[in-house]
């Protein structure tokens, strides 16, 4: 394959040599930015290894955008330190920075063909016409676009001109690449094939990349590490498991994927056993790990799919009767919203492993047993009302 | 960086608000160039004078029918630019637009051709049979105001086409689900939705016919003497130059008030 | 049915408003010597006649002079006054765009006053520099609007992008803003060139024996005697203006001029 034999002659890209000396390539102490009164980044602390590929997640305004903006020099931080390779930037300007950015429209520039906008970054750092012209040439065999050298960016289509935005950014083997919402304006099939693309890419260059997305999935699917953003602070870093299994507040819970919540008290069972009283009267034990004091007001939160209906209910694992109130038909999987008691009721997901269809469903009314995992649950106290 | 906005604020502070100043000077002084004595009897002598108070009601006067004139009569052509579907309408668009483009000059002569007493219009009533002698058309006030309108046109359609053609077309037609006939729909719907566009061009047109020279003096010859033709006067002919920045002074005056109950109207109009 | 009323008056005002250059051009080519209107016979001596007012012909070369230098400056200055204005954001900016366009508003019998005054004790009246001065007050916020629309068009993220590719902001003037404005620029160039050589009430009170402009020497000639020289100039001018509005057609159209964008940004 082209890039194969690209890489046998000499190693065109490869993990930037700095970068791999130091143990951390991005670097945020304390970085701050406001604009006016309103806060956009309060006090962001962060460190990224070199060759990770980490997302920025979050609602609009919770200072994501404005964060990757900071590393990349677009933006001016208030207060906090940024490094890259170990080099404080705050001061440094954006052309001085040796970073590559991915813009959502991708910003490719519209007066020159596809090979020039590739080449622009080498040509601003006044390497040889020889050398732009070969580089160029393998930096498009590995992103797949050969052969569209003198094409307009007007004649390119979604997934093209993304690749060829990408290829411009990383020709200049930069420390950072950065993307600013990479897949948001493609439609859902192409988004998936560019998603396996990127990341086959990325592992294959080895660039840290930070990328800022608003889409859960997105996040999920491309980072080594999420980090979760809130009205401009970080609440929670880990690995996609890590934030989907063990979110750490109702925030993060609620943001990535779906999730149950019912609230209750906590009451201890004849045999010790932590549990919480919901609603009606129902008694759920409580996952655990979880030890909270007798009386506390708690909020259990379970994902839909962690939940059974109508299986065994093994050792460890909770049992609660309810009624079906409602059945949603999603072709893979049919959720259930099941009435037990609570101030909500809970929404099980359960896949359709027989062709029964919406036919073969629990029928609206009929009573129905839950079950799932104590672990599966998570719980934490409900802010003051 | 400033370093960029320099040239600009030099060039615009010396060119023009430089000269602004030093007419409102001029305009208190007694003699320009002489003694230093400043004074407010220019000021005075205009006020009292009913020559000048004659002309200042002409100026407005011409203002408000050129105006009126304009809006009437570039309304519907500003709606077929901005609404009709027609293939035309880039060709309509230029010409509106090349008028604007062509020397006064070379349109004052075209209208001297058409209105002359030799003239096209008199050369045909006459071949018609319809009158004798030719028609004096020019030298009054209203050829002045036809030569205004034909030059203050485009600028009326420009303005109300812009407007129309950024009012949401489903605005229309959710008036017509609702019962409204074509005119109630256009005088309750679109007209004031379009009010925006008819005042910018209204305050264009005003202000450009207040502080017009030379379609006065080529139209009116000599008949019909507005504020420019005065300010002339006073600047080249009788070369008091307090006297001309005096009323330089009164135009500008008139022409800031109207831009600020411009802007009064946009901010309070716009806050709906 | 609506429609076609419609359609006939358009078309009705449209004559009307050229009406003045309709006839004009064919009065150049009669053979009497009154401006008439339709014209008898068929010559071209009022053309050649030009050739015989000297004062027609260097007043024309005074008036393409002035329009070229006025739009240089104007050029210059308006670009820099436009990106200033774009990039920094600083109170009172949008005051500040209002008052390079306030030439636009103000009376022209008033610029002409205020300048002359001027212009005056400085020696400038009757000079090729006064002109310019005044003709560059009345082009600039034509270059300041058209070329801010053109820059307004243009997409934010490709000089950012520029910037992190490793351009520095004089790069990325040169090779990304400037080559995308380009066509406004040309566009805001030939609008400023056709404004100033029509410019007439600034340069009522600049102009003089010696230093003369065109559309002034023709009113002085249309004083004294109406023949169809004048007419013969007409026709010459508006010439060059329709060939002016077929190359700001060809750039990308009047529109640009009266505030619709450029398209500078990616799909």
């Amino acid at each position: 394959m082209n890039a194969d034999m690209v890489r046998a002659e000499e190693p065109v890209f490869s993990m930037n040599a700095r970068a791999a000396e130091r143990a951390v390539a991005v670097s945020l102490r304390a970085v701050s930015k406001s604009y006016g009164a309103f806060p956009a980044v309060a006090g962001v602390d962060l460190d990224i290894a070199p060759g990770e590929m980490v997302s920025l997640l979050g609602p609009s305004g919770c200072g994501k955008t404005t964060t990757l903006r900071m590393i990349a020099g677009l933006e001016e931080a208030d207060a906090g330190e940024i490094t890259i390779a170990g080099r404080r930037i705050n001061e440094t300007p954006p052309w001085r920075r040796n970073i590559g950015m991915v813009f959502q429209n991708y910003a490719l520039f519209p007066h020159k063909t596809v090979a020039e906008n590739i080449a622009y970054g080498l040509v601003m750092r006044k390497v040889k016409r020889e050398e732009i012209a070969r580089r160029v040439a393998a930096v498009m065999a590995q992103v797949h676009l050969s052969g569209l050298e003198h094409r307009r960016p007007a004649q390119l289509s979604g997934g093209q001109s993304q690749r060829v935005a990408i290829a411009r950014a990383i020709i200049t083997r930069p420390d950072v690449l950065l993307f600013d919402e990479p897949l948001a304006a493609l439609d859902r099939k192409l988004r998936e094939h560019m998603q396996v693309e990127i990341r086959q890419l990325q592992r294959e260059v080895g660039i840290t990349t930070i990328f800022v997305t608003h889409d859960q999935e997105e996040a999920l699917t491309l980072s080594d590490r999420v980090v979760v953003m809130e009205a401009g602070r970080i609440v929670q870093v880990g690995r996609p498991a890590e934030v989907y299994e063990r979110p750490v507040n109702r925030f993060v819970s609620d943001f990535i994927g779906v999730t149950n919540a019912v609230r209750g008290v906590v009451t201890t069972g004849p045999d010790g056993c932590k549990s919480l009283r919901i609603g009606a009267g129902a008694i759920v034990p409580l996952p655990l790990h979880a030890d909270p004091p007798a009386g506390q007001k708690l909020e259990m939160v379970l994902r839909p799919e962690k939940i059974v209906v109508n299986g065994a209910t093994p050792e460890g694992w909770v049992s609660i009767e309810g009624s079906v109130a409602h059945v949603v038909y999603m072709g893979a999987v049919t959720y259930y919203h099941v009435d037990i008691g609570a101030d909500a009721p809970l929404v099980a997901m359960i896949p359709n492993e027989q062709t029964f269809g919406a036919s073969g469903a629990i029928p609206i009314g009929a009573p129905i047993r839950l079950g799932w995992h104590r672990d599966s649950a998570m719980v934490f106290v409900p802010p003051d009302p | 960086m400033l370093l960029l906005l320099t040239p600009g604020l030099v060039f615009i502070g010396a060119a023009l608000i430089w000269p602004l100043l030093i007419m409102l000077r001029v305009s208190f002084l007694q003699r320009f160039p002489g003694p230093v004595v400043y004074t407010i009897a220019k000021y005075a002598a205009l006020l009292d004078d009913n020559y000048f108070i004659d002309i200042t009601l002409r100026t407005f006067g011409l203002g408000l029918v050129v105006t009126v004139a304009t809006a009437v009569i570039g309304y519907p052509v500003a709606w077929y630019l901005a609404r009709s579907p027609s293939r035309w309408r880039h060709l309509v668009f230029l010409g509106v637009v090349y008028p604007l483009l062509v020397s006064v000059v070379v349109r004052t002569v075209g209208w001297t051709i058409l209105l002359g007493t030799q003239g096209v219009i008199n050369k045909l009533l006459i071949s018609l049979g319809i009158i004798h002698d030719p028609l004096v058309l020019m030298e009054s006030f209203w050829s002045v105001a036809v030569g205004l309108v034909h030059v203050l046109l485009p600028f009326m359609i420009l303005s109300i086409a812009a407007v129309l053609g950024r009012i949401d077309k489903s605005y229309s037609e959710a008036a017509y689900t609702l019962g409204a006939t074509p005119m109630r729909n256009f005088v309750t719907v679109t007209l004031p939705l379009s009010i925006e566009g008819l005042a910018a061009g209204s305050v264009i047109v005003f202000c450009l016919t207040i502080g017009t020279y030379i379609t006065p003096v080529w139209l009116g010859r000599g008949h019909v003497t507005v504020l420019a033709i005065s300010i002339f006067d006073e600047m080249v002919t009788l070369v008091d130059w307090p006297t001309g920045a005096a009323l330089g002074m009164l135009l500008t005056v008139a022409t800031l008030l109207l831009l600020a109950a411009y802007g009064v109207f946009l901010s309070r109009y716009t806050k709906r | 049915m609506r429609a076609n009323i419609l359609t006939i008056y358009v078309i009705g005002v449209l004559l009307f408003l050229a009406a003045p250059v309709l006839i004009v051009i064919p009065s150049a080519f009669g053979q009497e010597a009154t401006l008439a209107f339709p014209p008898i016979g068929f010559t071209l001596k009022w053309f050649s006649n030009i050739l015989a007012h000297p004062e027609l012909i260097s007043a024309f070369g005074n008036s393409v002079a002035i329009a070229l230098m006025a739009t240089a400056v104007s050029l210059v200055v308006g670009t820099m006054t436009v990106l200033a204005l774009r990039r920094y954001e600083f109170p009172g900016r949008e005051a500040l765009r209002m008052l390079f366009l306030a030439p636009l508003v103000c009376p022209a019998i008033v610029l002409a006053t205020a300048v002359a005054m001027v212009l005056s004790p400085l020696g400038l009246i009757r000079t090729f520099t006064g002109l310019v001065v005044a003709h560059t007050l009345v082009t600039l916020p034509y270059i300041v609007r058209t070329v801010g629309a053109s820059l307004a068009g243009l997409d934010v993220a490709l000089e950012e992008a520029a910037l992190t590719l490793g351009a520095n902001p004089w790069q990325r003037f040169r090779t990304i803003t400037l080559p995308l404005l380009g066509s406004g620029l040309l566009v805001g160039a030939t609008f400023s060139l056709i404004i100033s050589f029509d410019e007439f009430t600034l340069s009522l009170f600049i102009v003089g024996n010696g230093m003369m402009t065109l559309p002034l020497e023709m009113f002085n000639y249309v004083e004294f005697s109406i023949d169809p020289t004048i007419a013969a100039v007409s026709t010459i001018l508006v010439l060059i203006t329709t060939a002016a509005i077929l190359l700001i057609e060809k750039l990308g159209g009047l529109g640009r001029q009266f505030g619709q964008s450029a398209s500078g940004g990616a799909r």
